[in-house]
């Protein structure tokens, strides 16, 4: 399945990257990964720390990523 | 086909360029408000939509904690820009130097060549090639982002609360001890004997935050009805057995049926050194009501005596 990458450290700016809270290493997030799984893992093999998405907490940020996700579908 | 303004004719593709790139920020400001932001509330300030995660930390000393955090949305938001990188715009012109002056100059007018089948040089038109670039997002994006990246918060999870500092004024509840008679050494008592008793503390939430000293002091209703062992202040903690034993008077069989026997147990808290509360807690203890009157209802007149 071929994932959306929110982040854009790909795009070489500095900002918009998830860095893991535990080693600082980036976090790739997707669409799947915030709105399907609900978590985030750190891909650090000594690390694999996983951000559970406190979602009651989170409503307006999900649902713009859904409303985000929608368009970006049409676009592509 | 008219003739333009030189001037005109040059600046025009340009100025397109410029309004084309105005618009594409304008629309990048547009997708942030949309999507970076809470809806805004009274007051019109805005605040940044963030994610909220749990994740177990990793301590200093090897332990891990519970801990919250809270991530800005435009952090993760693939919302970037393009921009015009290069334009090479190739003019075919046909020039006509005109005798008209406008504000001191010598007024240029040219068209756009017309378009010749036979391609020949003169022939052409106006061509554009545009290279886009993609861009770093727009200064004040950046200074959002950074700020925003800083605006990570780290949310502590709710601990116990702590002890509150010596000047807050203690409010316990009015008994803020209860206790549970766990063992009894008879279910009655008697005149003249030892007797021990076990009872278990607890103590409420309301006296748990404080760290307080916890200490009994025993006595008995009627006074004098029970002697006990060791009179002076005890300390007790929450949760851990605490024997009590005593002697019974050997007149408590004197007492009037109605009159009942207690143990009287005053439970004095101290906080930081000073006297905070006190209650007493008193437990009636069954005593077996002689059948036989009590002696000074037995004195009876003496009889006359007749001799
Ligand atoms: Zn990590």
């Amino acid at each position: 399945m071929k994932h959306t990458t929110l982040t854009s450290h790909d795009q070489g700016k500095k900002s918009g990257q998830m860095m893991c809270p535990n080693c600082s290493e980036a976090i790739p997030v997707t669409f799947h990964a915030l709105l399907v799984e609900g978590k985030l893992i750190c891909k650090n093999p000594s690390c694999k720390t996983v951000l559970q998405l406190n979602r009651a907490q989170s409503q307006t940020a999900i649902s713009s990523m859904k409303k985000l996700q929608a368009g970006l579908k049409e676009i592509s | 086909m008219a003739d333009f303004d030189l001037h005109e004719l040059l600046a025009a593709p340009i100025l397109a360029m410029n309004e084309a790139e105005a618009q594409n920020s304008a629309r990048y400001v547009e997708l942030l408000e949309e999507y970076a932001f809470e809806p805004a509330k009274a007051g019109g300030i805005r605040k940044l939509s963030t994610l909220s995660f749990s994740y177990m930390r990793a301590e200093p000393d090897g332990t891990a904690q519970l801990q919250n955090v809270e991530i800005p949305l435009v952090q993760f938001l693939p919302i970037s820009g393009v921009s015009i990188e290069t334009a090479k715009l190739n003019y075919a012109l046909k020039i006509n130097p005109s005798t008209e002056k406008a504000s001191g100059r010598l007024k240029m007018l040219g068209r756009l060549a017309e378009t010749v089948e036979s391609n020949t040089p003169l022939s052409g038109n106006l061509n554009i090639e545009i290279q886009l670039k993609q861009v770093d997002m727009p200064q004040g994006v950046m200074s959002l982002l950074q700020a925003s990246s800083s605006g990570v918060r780290e949310v502590p999870m709710p601990k116990e609360e702590p002890a509150p500092p010596v000047d807050v004024p203690v409010e316990l509840p009015d008994k803020f001890i209860d206790f549970e008679v766990l063992e009894k050494s008879a279910k009655v008592i008697a005149p003249g004997q030892d007797y021990a008793t076990v009872i278990r503390p607890s103590f409420v939430e309301g006296l748990k935050k404080y760290d307080a000293k916890v200490s009994l002091t025993l006595s008995s209703h009627p006074k004098g009805a029970l002697s006990f062992e060791g009179q002076d202040k005890q300390v007790i903690n929450d949760r851990e057995d605490f024997k009590i034993k005593f002697l019974t008077s050997p007149r408590i069989d004197e007492y009037k049926a109605s009159t009942k026997v207690k143990l009287l147990i005053l439970v004095s808290a101290e906080i930081d050194g000073k006297e905070a509360a006190q209650f007493t807690h008193s437990i009636v203890l069954q005593r077996r009501i002689s059948r036989k009157r009590p002696e000074k209802i037995i004195t009876k007149k003496p009889r006359k005596v007749i001799k």
